[in-house]
């Protein structure tokens, strides 16, 4: 405290050294200031002095010439012939009746000519033209106006000897007026009067062309003074209002500063400045000067007091300066505190997101997408609406991250997600669930149509190729679709429901969406049970046999036998196979399913003993089996072993769809079984992707003709056509032909002329167990000859 | 329905042709002629400002319009007062003792006569006057240095005539035989006047520079030529007063001219009517509203 006094002290000492310095410098200068005012206000007063008298001269001058002229105009007509040959028919006695009118009428013309043809502008310069004889008969009387009170007598022409400028009064009104005399051979009989239009000669040659312009006004010496008015006429201004001597005279408001005669008239003109309008009223009057000195005085004052408080100050602003840099220094840590709060809530924010969304799609995930939809159903049951919930797989994505890696996968990903943030609207949420697997939800439905929609668009959106790595790839989606809360009163009840749907529509073979049903649930909970059953079936050997014997045609000997599992459950009773062969197949169960069959299929047969030791056996195997390709030759291998059965009876039977796959494993795995001696057969010839390029590659035994072909050969050409073709291309190949599922003679007879090998139907045997097989052998060894039917 | 009402129109029409055009035939010189001959031809007498002989005048254009009116054309034919009736009747005719004679023919040249011919009896006799076109009266006018004095009025025209015949003892008085001026009319010779009748054939717009040049020291001169002199002369002639009562002019048509005259007469009330004719009226003869505002405001 007591440093800063001593350091402000200098700053106090030099700061009234500079007052008492610059003090009377100021003072001088404003005593200068008021002393140019002061001259500046006179010099502008002679101007503008000198402005109106210029002003007053023009406009003298004009409206003196202007008088000249309207004289020189009523002097003009007392000349005219018609009024000579008025007044000399008159002396010469005519009466008006017989001649002297006419004359009159003459008269009356050229009156009314001079008041039509002199204009100022468009007005009429003369507002009455009369003659008045000295009997006081106005002889002629042209712009007499209608209801205008009517004073105009001789007296105003009593004693006129010369033309002269007037004003006549009329009640309160005054006419400016010219009065010339009518002389008839030296006798005066009458005066021309003319009333001049005083307001538009004011108009035209006097009044102020801007507001800026001072206001003018006529004087006469009787009346004292005449100005216009609004109406036209003049006004009439009290005598003790002028002077009519002195330079300056005052009316009402106004201050006339000069006046100025109007040659060859009997009026002045002056000009008049309204006090209040003026614009240098103001600068000129002696007020402004007093105004001046007094600011002066004022800023003195002002001075004095700023310094004296600008010396207690001082103290105060080096606090100020010292708190000021404290402050700074306050808010530059303050500033930098800010930031690392906005750090922290950028990296909040961010780890936020990446818990609710995928990052590489930068979709909700399936957190944020299960927490919208629960939002979505509790909205949607308060407010009686529906909530969609579709779930969406990518059909054959795998095929891509099998062909070209994950990183194509993950771009064929975003590309997918993409399309599908443009199939739906702004408040609906796509979520990635994982995978290829994907959610959208639709709140606040009012109408299945929308769900459809939006359905129908995601499909459009697919169906073009995806472009990844320079590959075209067909993704396709499925869609399983569920309404909620009817299908599910929960998010992961409602999204259960859509995966049922999703399960439907990929079974509908795929590239297609299904909404949910109840049947889907029951079909699914069906499906559980079966799965759960299947699982405990193989533990329980709840599976046994079929065998349906196959025949040679030729010499109807049954040759062969094709082994079909049965499933009989205590609580399902009677499984089909083809309920649950897909079930096994999925689940994996099929792998242990497929080894018991190999192994219970050969062990019946040989337990059926020597009429049975010639049968070839045919057992159906599962892709899922030939998988695991080394598994697979071992449990052959193991069964040909264990039952020492001849592998060349040994028939497994493929299907098309395996062949297709053309893996190299799988090739691998039916050259091994070659070379081990089982034959190989294509099940269900036809039906599927039939290629004849397999027949040649995969080394193959049998082609077994499917029984969709045999059933209409006898009613179908195309069917015996074809039926026929596949025998011939068989034996062609040096392979065996089956006929399945020949149920009459006929066709029986028909695969035979066909010179088909074998067939297999109800006509020949059912599939029965080996009991009954063992029957059908014996009963074919004693009556072989029979034919064609066994059973 | 349309073709009855069209052969119904059809009959209408040839109904009003035969009720309107046939007595139109009947007149044989009359307006069809002049249809026909596409020519309207206007005799006329230069004549103070009616036909002023320099190709313009009241009549003259009152006629004009007329020949555009029956979409005709125009043809001045100037003629004089000696001529005039047989110019149009086609036979001579002058003022007799009692009334017109008729003297010999001659061939007709004009339609219809209009130079301010004032309406009198026996010219009556001889044509058919249309509606009057303007008004009239003789008045006796003199040198203004003339010792007679012109007439104080008397409030009642007959006094006035009186007043004025009473005063030409031991004047004289220029007049003019077969026109309006002709002292007969107005029983000039039982005044103690001095009647003079010019030697040499003149007009009627001559007789005011007659005594100008001392050819007599009065005149009888009607009115709208009155009214000229005044103007043209002015302070050198003085209008004494009345010789006659009032008198009305009108064109002079053929007496089988009906037609041509009514269709004169609807032509002049057509533009009385809507003020074309005060306009003619007030271009050359500006100051006879003041004296005869009655036939030209009626």
């Amino acid at each position: 405290m007591s440093a800063n006094q001593t350091t402000d002290k200098p700053q106090v000492r030099f700061g009234r050294l500079l007052f008492y310095a610059a003090g009377p410098l100021l003072v001088a200068y404003l005593l200068l200031l008021l002393g140019t005012t002061y001259t500046a206000q006179q010099d502008l007063r002679e101007a503008t002095l000198n402005e109106l008298k210029l002003n007053l001269d023009k406009r003298a001058s004009a409206l003196s010439y202007f008088h000249t002229e309207r004289m020189a105009d009523i002097i003009n007509l007392t000349g005219d012939q018609a009024l000579s040959v008025y007044f000399s028919n008159q002396a010469l006695g005519m009466s008006m009746e017989y001649g002297l009118r006419a004359s009159l009428v003459n008269m009356q013309k050229r009156f009314e000519q001079l008041t039509t043809q002199k204009k100022l502008d468009s007005a009429p310069v003369y507002l009455r033209l009369m003659f008045l004889d000295t009997d006081n008969n106005r002889l002629v009387d042209v712009g007499r106006k209608q209801g205008r009170s009517e004073h105009w007598d001789n007296k105003w022409i009593d004693g006129l000897k010369t033309a002269k400028h007037t004003i006549i009064q009329d009640d309160d009104h005054f006419h400016m007026a010219l009065l010339v005399p009518y002389f008839y051979k030296g006798n005066r009989v009458g005066a021309i009067i003319a009333e001049i239009n005083h307001q538009a000669v004011f108009n035209k040659l006097i009044n102020q062309q801007d507001e800026n312009d001072p206001s003018y006004v006529l004087l006469s010496k009787h009346p004292a003074v005449l100005s216009p008015s609004n109406d036209g006429d003049t006004q009439r201004i009290s005598d003790t209002q002028t002077n009519w001597s002195y330079p300056r005279i005052d009316i009402d408001d106004v201050t006339a500063y000069v006046k100025i005669t109007v040659p060859d008239t009997p009026f002045l003109l002056a000009a008049l400045h309204p006090r209040n309008k003026k614009d240098t009223y103001w600068v000129e009057s002696p007020w402004y000067l007093f105004s001046l000195a007094l600011m002066a005085l004022f800023v003195l004052f002002t001075v004095v007091i700023g310094f004296r408080t600008q010396s207690h100050n001082l103290v105060l602003t080096a606090k100020f300066d010292a708190s000021k840099r404290h402050g700074k220094l306050l808010h530059r840590q303050n500033k930098l505190l800010e930031m690392e709060i906005q750090k922290r809530h950028e990296s909040e924010h961010k780890l936020a997101h990446q818990a609710n969304y995928d990052p590489l799609t930068e979709l909700p995930n399936r957190t944020l997408a299960m927490d919208r939809l629960s939002q979505a159903l509790e909205r949607a049951k308060r407010q009686d609406q529906f909530v969609v919930g579709m779930f969406i797989d990518l059909d054959h994505f795998k095929k891509v991250n099998d062909t070209l890696g994950h990183d194509a996968g993950d771009l064929l990903l975003k590309q997918a997600a993409h399309r599908l943030q443009h199939s739906i609207r702004s408040s609906d949420t796509a979520a990635r669930l994982g995978g290829d697997e994907f959610m959208i939800i639709l709140p606040d439905v009012q109408d299945i149509n929308t769900a459809e929609a939006i359905c129908e668009k995601i499909m459009h959106n697919f169906s073009s190729p995806f472009r990844v790595q320079n590959q075209e790839f067909n993704i396709s989606a499925s869609i399983g679709i569920a309404l909620g809360p009817k299908n599910g009163a929960d998010a992961q009840a409602l999204m259960k429901s859509a995966d049922l749907a999703l399960y439907k529509a990929k079974e509908a073979g795929r590239d297609c969406f299904r909404f949910y049903t109840r049947e889907m649930n029951r079909h699914a909970k069906r499906r559980q049970a079966v799965e759960t059953q299947l699982i405990r079936a193989v533990e329980k050997d709840e599976f046994h046999l079929h065998f349906q014997p196959m025949i040679d045609l030729r010499d109807k000997h049954i040759v062969g036998t094709e082994a079909l599992i049965r499933w009989s459950n205590a609580t399902l009773g009677e499984v089909s196979p083809a309920n649950f062969i897909p079930l096994a197949e999925e689940s994996g169960l099929i792998l242990d399913i497929g080894d018991w069959v190999i192994q219970q299929a050969l062990q019946t047969i040989v337990g059926l003993g020597p009429a049975a030791a010639h049968l070839r056996v045919a057992v159906n195997v599962s892709c899922r089996q030939l998988l695991k390709p080394k598994h697979f030759l071992s449990v052959i291998e193991d069964a040909l072993n264990t039952n020492n059965f001849p592998p060349n009876q040994l028939d497994i039977e493929i299907t098309e769809r395996l062949l297709l796959e053309d893996r190299k494993e799988i090739l691998r795995l039916l050259h091994d079984l070659t070379e081990l001696g089982v034959r190989l057969v294509v099940d269900d010839f036809g039906t599927g992707f039939s290629s004849l390029s397999y027949l040649k590659k995969f080394p193959l035994d049998v082609l077994k003709i499917d029984q969709s072909f045999i059933r209409d050969v006898l009613i179908d050409k195309n069917d015996a056509s074809l039926t026929k073709a596949i025998i011939a291309i068989a034996h062609e190949l040096d392979l065996e032909a089956v006929g399945e599922g020949v149920e009459t003679e006929a066709q029986a007879k028909f695969l035979m002329q066909a010179k088909c090998d074998i067939a297999q139907g109800y006509l020949f045997g059912r599939p029965a167990d080996a009991s009954t097989l063992w029957n059908l052998l014996t009963d074919n060894s004693e009556q072989k000859k029979r034919t064609p039917g066994l059973v | 329905m349309a073709i009855c009402s069209l052969v119904r129109l059809r009959f209408f029409y040839v109904l009003l042709l035969v009720l309107f055009i046939l007595p139109i035939g009947a007149h044989s010189s009359d307006l069809q002629q002049i249809l026909d001959s596409g020519t309207l031809r206007h005799l006329g007498i230069p004549y103070a400002n009616f036909v002023t002989g320099s190709g313009d005048g009241l009549d003259v254009e009152l006629m004009q319009g007329f020949a555009g009116h029956l979409g005709v054309r125009y043809q001045f034919i100037e003629t004089d007062w000696q001529h005039v009736f047989g110019d149009l009747t086609g036979r001579h005719a002058r003022r007799g003792e009692d009334g017109a004679k008729l003297l010999d023919e001659t061939a007709v040249k004009g339609d219809v006569i209009a130079n301010g011919m004032t309406m009198l009896a026996w010219r009556k006799e001889v044509v058919d006057f249309s509606a009057p076109t303007f008004p009239s009266a003789v008045w006796l006018i003199a040198l203004a240095e003339s010792n007679l004095s012109p007439i104080k009025p008397s409030g009642s025209l007959k006094g006035d005539i009186s007043l004025v015949k009473n005063s030409l003892d031991g004047h004289s008085v220029l007049a003019l035989e077969s026109t309006c001026l002709d002292p007969a009319l107005y029983r000039m010779s039982e005044t103690k006047a001095e009647i003079r009748l010019p030697d040499k054939k003149l007009k009627l717009n001559e007789m005011a520079p007659a005594i100008l040049n001392h050819e007599a020291e009065t005149t009888l001169l009607d009115v709208p030529d009155a009214l000229i002199a005044l103007e043209k002369w002015p302070g050198q002639l003085k209008v004494i007063g009345p010789i006659s009562q009032k008198q009305v002019m009108g064109a002079g048509f053929r007496k089988d001219s009906v037609e041509l005259r009514e269709a004169f007469n609807r032509y002049l009330e057509q533009i009385r009517q809507d003020g074309t004719y005060n306009k003619m009226v007030k271009k050359y003869y500006p100051s006879v509203f003041s004296y005869y505002a009655d036939f030209f405001t009626g």
